[in-house]
């Protein structure tokens, strides 16, 4: 039997990160429920073949944003869990909810990746399986059409 | 700024990702279930079957463009191999041919691969002894009237390049790459297999100069009985469009086709039919050519637009179908950057006594992996009055 305690471990302290981010590239709240059980699924069935955390950490990710591009390819159109009232504050979780949903799935699968879980751009790109450049330009639009939904007050808060 | 984290940025996500999220439920049991309810599937289930088929399951795919035909009298007796794992393939092979089992990867140790001749002899790795997994062959003294049909098992290896799609099956010679040949040995051609995104294996077909035409047709009937669990077929669609018009196109199981019977812009070409790799939406990146404005073409793949250019201000006058959509016959040709390198063509000819204009936008990485599919879809085009 693989070493179950280590996989607890690694469970208990990623999870949380992988959920986020995949309710943030779904936009769902089960659906990244769903994706992520799948993800550490997949991570146990390997466990005693991926050595080191950092692979670990590597292999859900790409696992999940794999699985959450399957989803979004199969659904006709996003579903949406839980919404925030849209609110008239530009930077209000609704106007940017509407923000990211208006992205493309691989433009928001690379902002998500870069600028909240903090992965350097090559690491993204290893990731989403694509390259280094590709996903600069992807950050870059995303980010262009996000700045668009943040107040100044926020931006510089 | 450029390559830097945008922190606005990543503090607006966290309270989105807060916004969205409820309290989570424990899902660790569930997790360590289905993890090992995989890991017992993949491990419990490494078979190399031999197993004589009623045939009929299989046969009923094969042929291109659809439809179920006959078993092939001369086929039914045809022994089937496979690997049934996850994504297990599967290939009929004639009854005197030499199946040679492949071992599988350590990154997919469930999966297994086959190298089938119709000769005698032995495929050895370079270092000596059997093939090991994407083990190449030493075809030194492989017979020339021999052919050979190789299956190379993959797994899934993080850091690689996504595949462009999923690989739609059966599979041809014509849809296969060529490579430059193995010097003083069989012709080789090969294919990636991709199956729900993961590379399963690379099928490769090999021709010895002197191989007699019935070992061919043999070799590549074994070609197309090659089955992975889960791959899209070839489906043909016939769609009414504008103007009285009918188009027929063979493509992938799975893509998007979109008929258009309204007029749609006075003084130019009347758009009849649109095709799309799965995974294209409709979004900024503008092409002039094309009907819509697409975004992440760049992620995967292809759109086709077939248009009727009689409506055009200056409707064109155009030649006979070419014999085969290749670049060298594109009216038009040239290259955009919509997040990926894309090719835009156009060719364009006379068909049900009107200029017709075929439009593809692909990714490069389409071309280059894909490049049979493509050309299958844009042969199969055919535009008649109904």
């Amino acid at each position: 039997m693989a070493d179950r305690a280590g996989f607890e471990a690694f469970y208990a302290e990623h999870q949380p990160r992988i959920r986020r981010s995949c309710a943030l590239v779904l936009l769902d709240r089960t659906e990244a429920e769903d994706v992520a059980a799948e993800a550490f699924a997949r991570l146990w069935s390997h466990w005693g073949q991926i050595h080191g955390e950092d692979h670990a950490g590597g292999y859900v990710f790409k696992t999940a944003m794999r699985l959450c591009a399957k989803r979004r390819r199969r659904a006709a159109r996003e579903v949406v869990g839980a919404v925030p009232e849209r609110g008239t504050d530009p930077a209000s979780p609704a106007s940017l909810f509407d923000a990211l949903r208006g992205l493309p799935l691989r433009q928001r699968q690379s902002l998500v990746l870069r600028d909240w879980a903090g992965f350097e751009t090559a690491e993204v790109a290893r990731m989403l399986g694509t390259k280094e450049s590709t996903v600069r330009v992807h950050i870059s639009r995303a980010r262009a059409a996000l700045r668009g939904t943040l107040s100044v007050e926020e931006r510089e808060r | 700024m450029r390559g830097e984290r945008d922190e606005a940025i990543g503090l607006a996500l966290d309270r989105m990702a807060k916004a969205i999220e409820a309290e989570p439920v424990d899902r660790l049991p569930e997790v360590l279930r289905r993890g090992s309810r995989r890991r017992a599937a993949r491990f419990g289930a490494i078979v190399a079957a031999v197993v004589v088929f009623a045939g009929a399951v299989t046969w009923a795919g094969l042929s291109i463009g659809g439809g179920i035909e006959r078993i092939p009298a001369d086929i039914a007796d045809w022994r089937t191999f496979g690997s049934l794992d996850e994504n297990g393939w599967t290939v009929q092979v004639p009854p005197p041919w030499r199946v040679q089992e492949l071992p599988a990867c350590e990154n997919a140790p469930e999966r297994i691969g086959v190298v089938v001749t119709n000769t005698d002899f032995e495929f050895i790795s370079p270092r000596g002894g059997a093939p090991q997994c994407e083990d190449r062959f030493v075809f030194a003294g492989f017979p020339r009237d021999g052919v050979a049909l190789a299956f190379h098992p993959r797994g899934s290896i993080i850091g690689l390049f996504e595949p462009p799609a999923d690989t739609t099956l059966p599979l041809t010679p014509e849809l296969l790459i060529r490579s430059g040949g193995i010097v003083g040995g069989p012709a080789h051609s090969f294919q990636s297999v991709v199956v729900h995104g993961e590379t399963v294996g690379v099928i490769r077909r090999y021709v010895g100069p002197e191989a007699s035409a019935s070992d061919v047709a043999a070799l590549d009937r074994m070609l197309a009985s090659f089955w992975v669990r889960g791959a899209p077929r070839w489906v043909d669609d016939a769609v009414p469009t504008f103007g009285r018009l009918s188009v027929k196109i063979t493509r992938p199981e799975g893509w998007d086709v979109t008929g258009f019977e309204q007029p749609m812009v006075i003084d130019a070409p009347q758009p009849l039919l649109r095709l799309a790799s799965p995974g294209v939406d409709e979004g900024h990146c503008p092409n002039s050519f094309l009907w819509g404005d697409f975004d992440n073409l760049s992620d995967l793949g292809v759109v086709i637009v077939v248009s009727d250019a009689s409506t055009a201000f200056a409707p064109p006058d155009l030649g006979a179908r070419p014999a085969g959509f290749r670049p060298g016959v594109a009216l038009e040709d040239r290259t955009i950057d919509c997040g990926a390198e894309i090719r835009v063509l156009r060719f364009g000819f006379e068909e049900a006594r009107r200029p017709i204009f075929v439009d593809v936008a692909v990714t490069s990485a389409y071309l280059r992996e894909e490049p049979g599919t493509l050309r299958h879809i844009l042969d199969s085009i055919g535009v008649s009055e109904t």
